[in-house]
């Protein structure tokens, strides 16, 4: 496309990913969490993939890697509800109540749900932008 | 209060009149995306508090939490319904895709004549 | 012309059942009757650890609901990608 924007898209693509992350990682202390995390993520690769069609996505991120990660990370998500449900009877390991890692459950289960938001909403502009 | 949900009742049945008076395909789902915009409006606004604060527990308000805080609840259950109608639109529009590429036209009276 | 004056009728009918329903609910800052959500916001911190109610919510107390919406995610995709797949023509 135009050398703006693939010059503008070269410099704000890692700053799109960091707030997508920072959005999923603090999902226990502020709003947001996993969905809204993985559509600002995903919403980075969708830049990539305009501004540079779908050759330049590939060198990125290739789809069999998409696939592989929405595969293995819906198992991940099943696993830690069920865990999460049946098996867990004590509050995590408090390092500071209010901080990182007072909860590790819902941690590990705003992240595994990111990242499965994310692969399916790549996977969809993908698709699209080949025909 | 209740203005709020007259105003999105107005606007879902504008929503519902798109997809039946309509007669383009991608017109049918962008009135489908606008009704269930406007429901999900309609139910979180159920939660209202007059001088709320957000539901998150923070070092300086645990003492009067109960007391002053919107309803979280009508909100999580927005957060599900949310990603099922972004799962329904993209599939609605692939399936759009397909019809223009069997029928040559998003045209739906002219859908019926054709013989294929 | 004659079709649209019907949609039209049906669709201020509907208008008006909805503004009857919206009338007749309870008012909306009754706060005695909501006891599930306050049983929620007093027990998010003890019994989760995490200081957002709505993250609570979703992935500890309704855990299930969430299980059940990616399931159903994971089989839009899989249908997007059986749909894109039709009119694919191998060239031998």
């Amino acid at each position: 496309m135009d050398v703006i924007i693939r010059t503008v898209t070269k410099g704000i693509f890692p700053f799109i990913l960091l707030l997508g992350f920072s959005i999923i990682f603090h999902g226990h202390l502020t709003p947001g969490g996993s969905f809204p995390g993985g559509a600002v993520v995903a919403s980075g690769f969708a830049l990539v993939a305009v501004a540079f069609g779908l050759k330049g996505a590939e060198k990125l991120i290739s789809e069999e890697t998409v696939h592989l990660v929405e595969g293995l990370v819906a198992l991940m998500l099943a696993g830690l509800i069920l865990y999460e449900s049946f098996v867990r009877k004590y509050v995590g390991l408090g390092g500071g109540f209010f901080g990182m890692w007072s909860s590790p459950t819902v941690l590990s289960l705003n992240v595994a749900g990111g990242l499965m938001v994310m692969s399916a909403l790549v996977l969809i502009v993908f698709l699209v932008v080949r025909e | 209060m209740l203005e709020t949900l007259v105003t999105g009742a107005l606007l879902s049945v504008i929503g519902i009149y798109c997809v039946i008076a309509k007669k383009n395909l991608v017109k049918k789902m962008i009135g489908l995306g606008i009704f269930t915009n406007f429901i999900h409006l309609m139910l979180i606004s159920t939660g209202f508090r007059e001088g709320g604060i957000a539901p998150i527990i923070i070092r300086e308000n645990v003492g009067f939490f109960a007391a002053y805080s919107v309803d979280p609840l009508p909100q999580a259950l927005v957060l599900t319904s949310i990603v099922i109608q972004l799962s329904v639109t993209a599939l609605g529009l692939s399936i759009a895709i397909l019809a223009f590429r069997h029928f040559n036209t998003l045209d739906t009276e002219k859908m019926n004549k054709l013989k294929g | 012309m004659n079709k649209k004056i019907i949609v039209l009728c049906l669709m201020l009918a509907l208008f008006f059942a909805l503004v009857i329903g919206v009338f007749s609910l309870p008012s909306f800052s009754a706060w005695e009757s909501k006891d599930v959500s306050r049983y929620y916001m007093d027990n998010s911190l003890e019994k989760t650890g995490s200081s957002s109610v709505v993250s609570a919510i979703v992935w500890d107390f309704r855990g299930f609901d969430t299980m059940g919406e990616e399931t159903v995610l994971f089989t839009a995709t899989a249908g997007i990608l059986t749909l894109m797949a039709v009119g694919f023509r191998r060239r031998k």
